[in-house]
């Protein structure tokens, strides 16, 4: 289909480095859809030197499962390279659905 | 409504002009608050509830038009008037594109200002007693049959959110465990169901993966095919069913609900994440038609304190 028919992404990735650390924050709604935009930039964290990834989720309002599932692919690649990720900001329904699929057990999520 | 203070966020670089506005607009009964750059702006939102954004076109960083669409992105109910000393056409076209509201001209005539709040004040209140009879609403039944090529097109998302707001008084919260809800069903079906995709093609680059779905679409037996939702409103009762099925094959569900209850750990490796993000939203969740139907039932009193709510 031509892309002037698909979808806007109704979401927005801004990614900055501080030596070592990754800084993540993600607005908006974390589709199925729009995951990719997500997994992009997950690589090049992977690609990168960082050692720390900071995911700030406090204006991400939803985020689906497809979402979740490219944030533990990245996960399970970077703590070979000894990396860490830490939540360092979410919204209540984000923490929640963090701590229902217990990712939380991975690694830090914090709240607000 | 008709007894709420509106109150307006005035945005522009000049202090001058933003305390003027102010001014003027605070003396015509209204609540009026200054905000000097865009990001000043998003901040104010993000803290407290405004019903109207005026705001310069030229800024230096974040100029009105960026500011325009964050706030149609993340504020839907928000009207947006934009200033402009020079009505460009290329303003006014990405004015319309992000959902502007309406244009000033600069310099602002307060006589004009203030013509063009009330005529957002009023469409406001269209808007709030559209809402007000919908909520009267009894019982609606919505079957839709959808053809998977919109999925590449339409972001039910959006209109879902649109669709619950404009016709259910329902908290944030509410609807956003309804969306996800609905994304994950939907997605389910588009995905599994309808395109049959292997973990291995859904992990593919994001271009290779939407080639692969684009000729997919274009196969005859996946072409034909439809996702039938079902949106049952029982406002009485304070209940929405939601049903999604697709023509696909089906899946052993009844593994995936025993895995989910019982499961007390996270597997990397695992995926039906959905249907345990759908297995908590929802109050009631089940499968029919060998996993090609799934329904979900969802109370629809406040879940939760309003100071807890996210916004949509």
């Amino acid at each position: 289909m031509q892309s002037s028919l698909d979808k806007e992404d109704a979401m927005n990735i801004e990614l900055t480095y501080d030596k070592k650390t990754a800084t993540m924050k993600i607005e908006g709604i974390l589709t199925s859809d729009n995951s990719y935009i997500l997994q992009e930039k997950l690589n090049e964290v992977l690609r990168g030197n960082s050692t720390l990834l900071e995911i700030d989720l406090l204006e991400c309002r939803n985020i689906s499962s497809t979402g979740i599932g490219k944030i533990l692919l990245f996960y399970k690649d970077f703590i070979t390279k000894s990396g860490e990720i830490e939540v360092i900001r979410c919204s209540h329904n984000v923490y929640e659905l963090f701590s229902m699929l217990k990712l939380n057990q991975l690694f830090t999520v914090n709240l607000g | 409504m008709a007894d709420k203070t509106i109150r307006i966020l005035v945005v522009d670089d000049s202090i001058s002009i933003v305390k003027g506005l102010v001014k003027i607009i605070g003396l015509s009964g209204f609540e009026a608050e200054p905000a000097y750059n865009g990001h000043d702006a998003l901040r104010k939102l993000a803290i407290k509830d405004y019903d109207m954004v005026i705001c310069d076109t030229d800024m230096p960083g974040m100029d009105g038009v960026d500011l325009l669409k964050h706030v149609h992105r993340d504020f839907e109910n928000i009207s947006f008037i934009l200033m402009t000393d020079y009505l460009e056409q290329d303003i006014f076209f990405k004015g319309i594109q992000n959902g502007v509201s309406d244009f000033i001209r600069k310099p602002v005539d307060s006589d004009q200002l203030l013509n063009t709040i009330q005529i957002q004040i009023n469409r406001r209140k269209d808007d709030w007693d559209y809402l007000q009879v919908s909520s009267c609403m009894s019982t609606a039944d919505l079957k839709l049959s959808l053809p998977p090529h919109m999925f590449r097109q339409v972001d039910f998302i959006k209109i879902f959110t649109k669709f619950f707001k404009q016709n259910l008084n329902l908290t944030n919260t509410l609807i956003n465990e309804l969306l996800l809800c609905l994304e994950e069903m939907l997605y389910n079906a588009f995905i599994h169901g309808t395109l049959k995709l292997n973990l291995k093609e859904r992990t593919l680059s994001y271009e290779e993966y939407k080639k692969l779905i684009q000729s997919k679409l274009l196969q005859p037996g996946v072409a034909d095919k439809r996702i039938h939702l079902r949106l049952s409103i029982n406002q009485q009762h304070q209940v929405m069913i939601i049903e999604v099925e697709d023509e696909g094959q089906g899946f052993d569900y009844a593994k995936w609900l025993e895995h989910i209850s019982t499961s007390e750990g996270i597997r990397l490796d695992e995926y039906g994440r959905g249907v345990s993000i759908i297995y908590h939203l929802a109050d009631k969740v089940s499968f029919g038609k060998g996993g090609r139907l799934i329904r979900i039932e969802k109370n629809l009193f406040d879940a939760f304190p309003s100071t807890l709510q996210a916004s949509v």
